[in-house]
C-alpha cells in the first residue's frame, strides 16, 4: 500500500451532507468514482451480459447468465442512486471505459468476461470497501458477494471450458486479449485524480497497484486454474484513454 | 416518465404510464409481489398457489425442478424468444419505447431481490431466479404488444404470464410435458 498525505485516513464521511461540508474536491472526487460505476455497469449489462444470454448453449447457462445481467443492471442503478443523493448525475459525461469495445461472439468469450472484467471490478471494489464515504463502502460491500459470484461462475466454467482440446484455444485466445484489454481499466500510472482520490481516503491503492493486484489474480487464473500461458504485460500504462 | 431506483412493489398509475397493456402488466406484478411475499411468521410459508389446469405436469420439489432445467426443450425456449422479440419489434415500431423500457425496468426493480437466493454462492438457485427474470421479461413485452399484432394469438405468452402472476413457475416442456412448481418450491421453501 503506497503512503499517502490522506487527510480522511480511517475518517469516515457518513453522507451527503457531510461530504458537502468538506467541499468541492471531495464530492467531484466521490462523484468521478460513482458515475464511472454508473456507466460501466451499464455498460457491462448491456454490451457483455445482456447479448450474451441467447449465447448460453444450454437452458440453465441460460438462466444463470440472465441472473447475472439483471444483477450488473441493479448495480447500475445503486451506484446511479448513489450519484442523484450526492448531486453528481452526470454518468454518461463520459464514455463506457475501452474494455467495452471488445466484442463478445460466443459462450466462451462471455464466460472470460466474467472471470476477468470482473475480476477487475472485484479489485477496485475491494479498495473501495475501505473508502472514506460510508454510502459508497457500505454499496460496495454489499455488491461483493454477487461481483464474487460472478467472477466464480467465469473461473469454473473457464475450467470445464479450457479442458475440453475443441474449446482450449479459444479459452486462451479471449482471455489474453481480455486482459491486455482490461489494463486500462484501472488508469493512467500518473493519475492526478488517483493522487487526489487517495488523499481524500476514497481510495487506498495507486491504480499501478490496483492493476499489478489484477495481473498477479490473472496470472493465478491461467497458469494455476486454466494451465495456460499470460501475456507479457506491463503494470504501468500512461494511455490517454481508459 | 418516473424515474425509479428502488421498487419493492410496482409504482401507483404504473398501468396508465404504460399506456396498452400495462394493466396486465401491473396486475401481473402485483400477483407475482404477492407470491413472493416473504412470510409473517418463520417457519410458515405462503400456502401452495391455487392448481392450475390439468394439463401442467406439477413437480412439488426444489431438486425435482431444477433437475428439469437442464432438460427443458430448446424449441420451446427458441419460440419464446422469438415471441419476445417479435413483441419487442413492434412496440419500437409503434412507438412506444419508452414504455417498453419502463415496464422491463420496473418488472426488474420488483422481481430481481425478491428473488435474492439466501446463499450469494447458489448457483441452482440464481439460475431458477434468472428462469424466472428471463420469463417475467418475455410475458411484459407480450403483455404490452398484446392486441397490437399476432405475435402471441394462440395466447402462450398470455398463459404463462396467468402462472406467474398466480405463484407457478412455468419451468417448461420437458419430454412432451409441460411442468411447472410453485416459487416456494422452486426457491427451496417447505410447503404448508
Amino acid at each position: 500500500m503506497s503512503d499517502t498525505l490522506g487527510v480522511l485516513m480511517n475518517q469516515v464521511v457518513s453522507g451527503p451532507a457531510e461530504a458537502r461540508a468538506l467541499g468541492d474536491e471531495y464530492i467531484t472526487a466521490v462523484g468521478k468514482i460513482v458515475n464511472s460505476h454508473v456507466r460501466n455497469e451499464a455498460a457491462g449489462a448491456a454490451i457483455f451480459d445482456e447479448p450474451s444470454i441467447a449465447l448460453a448453449p444450454t437452458p440453465r447457462e441460460k438462466w444463470l447468465a440472465c441472473r447475472m445481467a439483471m444483477e450488473e443492471y441493479g448495480h447500475h442503478l445503486k451506484f446511479n442512486k448513489l450519484a442523484a443523493d450526492l448531486g453528481v448525475e452526470d454518468p454518461y459525461a463520459r464514455s463506457p471505459l475501452s474494455v467495452f469495445e471488445y466484442e463478445v461472439g460466443s459462450w466462451t468469450e462471455y464466460v472470460m468476461t466474467k472471470a476477468i472484467v470482473d475480476l477487475a471490478e472485484v479489485v477496485l471494489m475491494e479498495d473501495l470497501s475501505h473508502c472514506s464515504y460510508l454510502p459508497l463502502r457500505k454499496l460496495c460491500r454489499s455488491l461483493m458477494p454477487e461481483e464474487r459470484f460472478h467472477v466464480g461462475f467465469g473461473t469454473t466454467t473457464a475450467r470445464q471450458l479450457a479442458a475440453d482440446p475443441a474449446k482450449r484455444d479459444d479459452v486462451r485466445r479471449a482471455a489474453h486479449e481480455l486482459i491486455t484489454t482490461t489494463l486500462p481499466f484501472f488508469g493512467r500510472s500518473d493519475s492526478r485524480n488517483n493522487e487526489v482520490f487517495r488523499r481524500w481516503g476514497i481510495k487506498r491503492m495507486t491504480n499501478d497497484e490496483c492493476r499489478a493486484e489484477f495481473v498477479r489474480r490473472t496470472r493465478a487464473l491461467l497458469e494455476d486454474e486454466l494451465g495456460l500461458d499470460h501475456p507479457e504485460v506491463d503494470v504501468r500504462w500512461h494511455g490517454t484513454s481508459s | 416518465m418516473a424515474r425509479h431506483f428502488e421498487l419493492s412493489e410496482p409504482p401507483a398509475g404504473l398501468a396508465g404510464e404504460l399506456g396498452r397493456g400495462g394493466d396486465r402488466v401491473e396486475r401481473l406484478l402485483h400477483g407475482f409481489c404477492e407470491a413472493t411475499r416473504p412470510s409473517a411468521a418463520p417457519g410458515f410459508t405462503s400456502p401452495a398457489p391455487a392448481r392450475p389446469a390439468t394439463r401442467f405436469t406439477v413437480v412439488l420439489d426444489r431438486g425435482t425442478a431444477a433437475a428439469t432445467m437442464d432438460l427443458v426443450d430448446p424449441g420451446w425456449l427458441a419460440d419464446l424468444d422469438r415471441r419476445r422479440a417479435a413483441a419487442r419489434s413492434r412496440l419500437l415500431e409503434a412507438g412506444r419505447e419508452d414504455q417498453l423500457e419502463l415496464a422491463e425496468h420496473v418488472a426488474m426493480l420488483v422481481a430481481t431481490p425478491r428473488l435474492d437466493p439466501a446463499d450469494p454462492q447458489d448457483a441452482e438457485a440464481r439460475a431458477v431466479s434468472g428462469a424466472l427474470l428471463w420469463l417475467i421479461g418475455t410475458v411484459v413485452a407480450g403483455a404490452l404488444a398484446g392486441g397490437d399484432g399476432g405475435e402471441d394469438e394462440d395466447g402462450t405468452l398470455a398463459e404463462l404470464a396467468d402462472l406467474l402472476e398466480s405463484g407457478w413457475w412455468p419451468i417448461g416442456r420437458v419430454n412432451g410435458r409441460f411442468l411447472i412448481t410453485p416459487y416456494t418450491a422452486a426457491r427451496g421453501e417447505p410447503r404448508d
